[in-house]
């Protein structure tokens, strides 16, 4: 007990002390994208782990993020700090209207049907060129060093930010398995019509567990566009990242708190020693991950049934 | 008038290829209740193979159509039982959830193996066959096109006459509708399911073969075609054949006739609005028959 | 007085009619038996009361308010719950995070929430079992379980569906004197159940189904001797 009481704050400060060991800021900017998706991993688990919702189109929400706030600075000049909230918003609303209709369909389904979501919000970014910039993006407009504008020269801004992002998404993460919040969501992947009848209103809490789960997401994708100061539809849309979000995620373990940031220590140390393209990697774990996991999953539904 | 009729052939033309990169994927769909989600991918790998056929081995495109067709029978047969049989066996009694999450993972795998493998570049098939066209008045029906819409209604009947007449293929209609029932009938579901898998695999083959013709291959062009076959899928309803290639032919049709009146990325959203409608309004998709 | 109450109550499936008019009530504090032969409509009766599945006709009410059609969560927060026939824990939950799913109905707080589905498990004999996961019970444990999570809600109708199915003499003695214990407690229970010496020891009057009709609603012990009913169960037409 006492070593796990201190594991915490000793992990914490591992953390902050983290970049004094990174000599290049190459290793350290590695290091924020492995923790941006570890962030991202985390906000899916509330809806895709815990809720067993499989979303295939959180690029969605990580994409009204990033160009909420990137539009709000550029043509309000207004801070992107509230411009992410701003986005979170958006994307909360966003989550309402694609969950209500897709949650009447299960599995296969409602990946697929999230999936067609995203894209078709991506399609309509593309081709709104005055506002978005079109398919070739916006840039963030450059202040240098403006932490009150989310910017800064040294990726150290952005890796503590970063690392606030993941503390907050855990300790998200850590109340809802902890809360009735939770326990209702677990038992709504276990059995939806069970838990209806012991007056678990499901698609209330999906919902809320879909909103929540977004506008975390759409705070990402605000971070992102501050830290690549660029965003493009096929960037922060794209198919690709809503599939790895969702990956990520299940390759860690999906539905339990550590899993998605398991998942992208994986993703970094991969990418860490096989540059460029380790991914191939990791994947090769992915697919034995899944099957172990799966594998379980399995086990538990045949002897529930 | 020509513009119209124009974009409806050619929306025809690429309509029957996307119906039969379809056509795979609802056998699966239909017989084995897997969601495939690497199809995109094996697509992605039957048009490099292809390509690999033409640039190395100096093939016409048409003549390597059957090598590429066997490998990727092998591919799927291979993919069944060694990666997703595992998976499946342990889960076979509901929605097999895991088999989509593993196919999700070989997806990504997929793309990023060819990225290494092909590099990131566009190619497109060796030789000229790809560019010679017929002219009929004013419109324009280039061979691949054509070639296309011949060999994808072919194919399409093949596999229905396949399904109605052959052993194998009552087989695999009589799994897909109840396995518990074949099984009693002395069918071996798991032989079956390796071969629905290879065969869905080799219609694949014949795709992007076919597709290599009138679209340039890259890493991650799985992702369009793929997306979009999983919407034709259930347009045409899930394990409908027939369905497939209507289901193909609507969207090339949207997609072509769409871009003569709105900008062209629109035609996507479109296809995508329909499909999200259709999911809600008619699960059982615009040709399929609801099922009890 | 009547806490629940069928009134006219026909649901169709197609063009066959699962429930016929069906009319009845369950007074408070009362135990009553819905029997029948298998497929008589008894199980289509419990889902149209507990909010899975709407009636084509009629009307179904609950302590004063009308419910038909009205959404399962909300009528379980009514107080009028149900148990499945094929038990449908949590699987991959523990037996005590199963109950408390129930018992968070009354309490936000996860402490009290666990407090309470642990009492429910003593008073079940299963509080040394709080920690497995559900899935790994035995069938006696899980249709035990289920009943526990209806119990956790603090139901004031307990409507229970075949949870002795399955179950040895033993366990279904064990069982008996379990609903019997919850009869005492004040919560009144409408029993679906195929064993007739369980209904005729627990209810004091029994509902009986034949091809979705009501044929008798009786005491246990006349309704044993209708002409109707022995017809039903002892045959004369085939199903």
């Amino acid at each position: 007990m006492a070593a796990r009481a201190l594991l915490l704050p000793l992990g914490a400060a591992g953390a902050l002390l983290l970049p004094l060991a990174f000599g290049n800021p190459y290793a350290l900017s590695v290091v924020i994208l492995a923790l941006l998706y570890a962030y991202l991993a985390l906000s899916w688990n509330l809806i895709g782990g815990i809720t067993g919702q499989l979303s295939l189109g959180h690029a969605a929400y990580f994409g009204i993020g990033a160009y909420t706030s990137t539009v709000l600075f550029a043509d309000l000049g207004l801070t992107p700090w509230l411009g992410m909230l701003a986005g979170a918003v958006l994307a909360g609303i966003a989550a309402v209207v694609i969950g209500l209709p897709c949650f009447r369909l299960r599995g296969a389904y409602y990946a697929l049907a999230t999936l067609a979501a995203a894209v078709i919000l991506k399609v309509v970014v593309e081709n709104s060129n005055e506002l978005l910039g079109g398919p070739r993006g916006l840039d963030v407009r450059l202040l240098h060093d403006a932490p009150l504008y989310f910017q800064h020269t040294s990726k150290l801004f952005y890796y503590y930010v970063v690392l606030l992002l993941v503390g907050g998404a855990l300790a998200a993460n850590r109340w809802c398995l902890r809360s009735r919040f939770g326990y209702y969501l677990t038992a709504i992947r276990n059995d939806q019509e069970a838990a209806a009848a012991l007056g678990v209103d499901a698609r209330r809490y999906k919902l809320l567990a879909a909103v929540l789960s977004a506008a975390m997401t759409a705070i990402g994708g605000t971070f992102y566009a501050q830290y690549a100061l660029f965003i493009s539809p096929e960037k922060v849309f794209g198919v690709h990242l809503s599939v790895q979000i969702a990956v990520i995620c299940i390759i860690g373990g999906r539905g339990t708190l550590w899993g998605p940031l398991l998942g992208a220590l994986l993703l970094l140390m991969v990418v860490m020693r096989f540059e460029p393209r380790g991914v191939i990697a990791l994947l090769g774990r992915a697919l034995s991950g899944s099957r172990r996991l799966s594998g379980k999953a399995a086990k538990v539904r045949r002897e529930a049934a | 008038m020509t513009s119209i009729l124009q974009a409806l052939f050619d929306g025809l033309a690429s309509g029957a290829i996307y119906g039969i990169i379809a056509l795979g994927l609802s056998l699966q769909f239909g017989v084995m209740k897997i969601i495939n989600f690497a199809h995109g991918s094996f697509l992605m790998v039957a048009m490099y193979l292809t390509f690999w056929a033409t640039s190395l081995l100096g093939l016409h495109l048409l003549a390597a159509i059957p090598l590429v067709v066997a490998v990727l029978y092998l591919v799927g047969w291979g993919t069944q039982r060694w990666l997703i049989e595992p998976v499946y066996r342990k889960e076979a009694t509901r929605e097999p959830i895991s088999v989509l999450i593993f196919t999700t993972g070989l997806w990504i795998f997929l793309d990023n193996l060819f990225l290494v493998l092909a590099g990131p570049d566009y190619r497109t098939p060796a030789g000229d066959w790809a560019n010679g066209v017929f002219v009929l008045g004013d419109l324009i029906f280039t061979y691949p096109q054509v070639a296309g819409l011949v060999v994808s209604v072919l194919v399409t009947l093949l596999l229905v006459l396949f399904m109605r007449y052959t052993r194998l293929g009552r087989a695999i209609r009589a799994t897909g509708q109840d396995r518990e029932a074949a099984s009693v009938l002395g069918i071996d579901s798991a032989a079956v399911y390796r071969t629905s898998f290879a065969i869905g695999l080799a219609i694949l083959g014949v795709a992007g073969a076919l597709l290599l013709a009138i679209f340039p291959v890259d890493p991650f062009i799985g992702d369009l075609f793929g997306v979009r076959a999983f919407i034709i899928v259930v347009l045409g309803g899930i394990g409908s054949i027939g369905g497939a290639l209507a289901g193909g032919l609507m969207v090339g049709l949207i997609e072509s006739l769409g871009a003569q009146f709105l900008p062209i990325t629109y035609s996507e959203a479109l296809i995508f609005a329909i499909f999200l409608a259709v999911l809600y309004f008619r699960p059982q998709g615009l040709f399929g028959v609801e099922r009890a | 007085m009547s806490l629940l109450e069928f009134r006219d109550v026909t649901r169709q499936f197609g063009g066959l009619r699962a429930i016929d008019q069906v009319s009845f009530e369950v007074r408070e504090n009362e135990t009553v038996g819905l029997i029948g032969p298998n497929g008589a409509g008894k199980t289509t009766l419990f889902s149209m009361a507990s909010g899975f599945l709407a009636p084509s006709a009629g009307e179904i009410w609950f302590s004063g308010a009308r419910i038909d059609g009205r959404p399962a969560p909300e009528i379980c927060r009514r107080g009028l719950v149900r148990t499945f026939q094929i038990v449908r824990p949590f699987g991959e939950m523990s037996v005590l995070d199963n109950v408390m799913i129930g018992s968070f109905l009354h309490h936000r707080d996860r402490a009290e929430a666990r407090a309470d589905a642990l009492a429910v498990l003593r008073r079940f004999g299963m509080a040394e079992r709080a920690g497995q996961p559900a899935r790994t019970l035995t069938l006696a444990g899980r249709k035990r379980l289920e009943v526990a999570k209806v119990i956790a809600t603090r139901p004031r109708l307990l409507m229970l569906d075949e949870v002795m199915a399955g179950l040895t003499r033993v366990e279904m003695d064990e069982i008996i004197a379990l609903i019997r214990s919850l009869r005492d407690d004040g919560v009144t229970i409408l029993l679906v159940e195929h064993n007739m010496h369980a209904v005729m020891a627990l209810s004091d009057r029994v509902v009986v189904i034949h091809h979705g009709r009501k044929i008798c609603d009786a005491e246990p012990e006349v309704a044993a001797n209708d002409p109707a009913v022995v017809e039903a169960y002892l045959g004369g037409d085939e199903e």
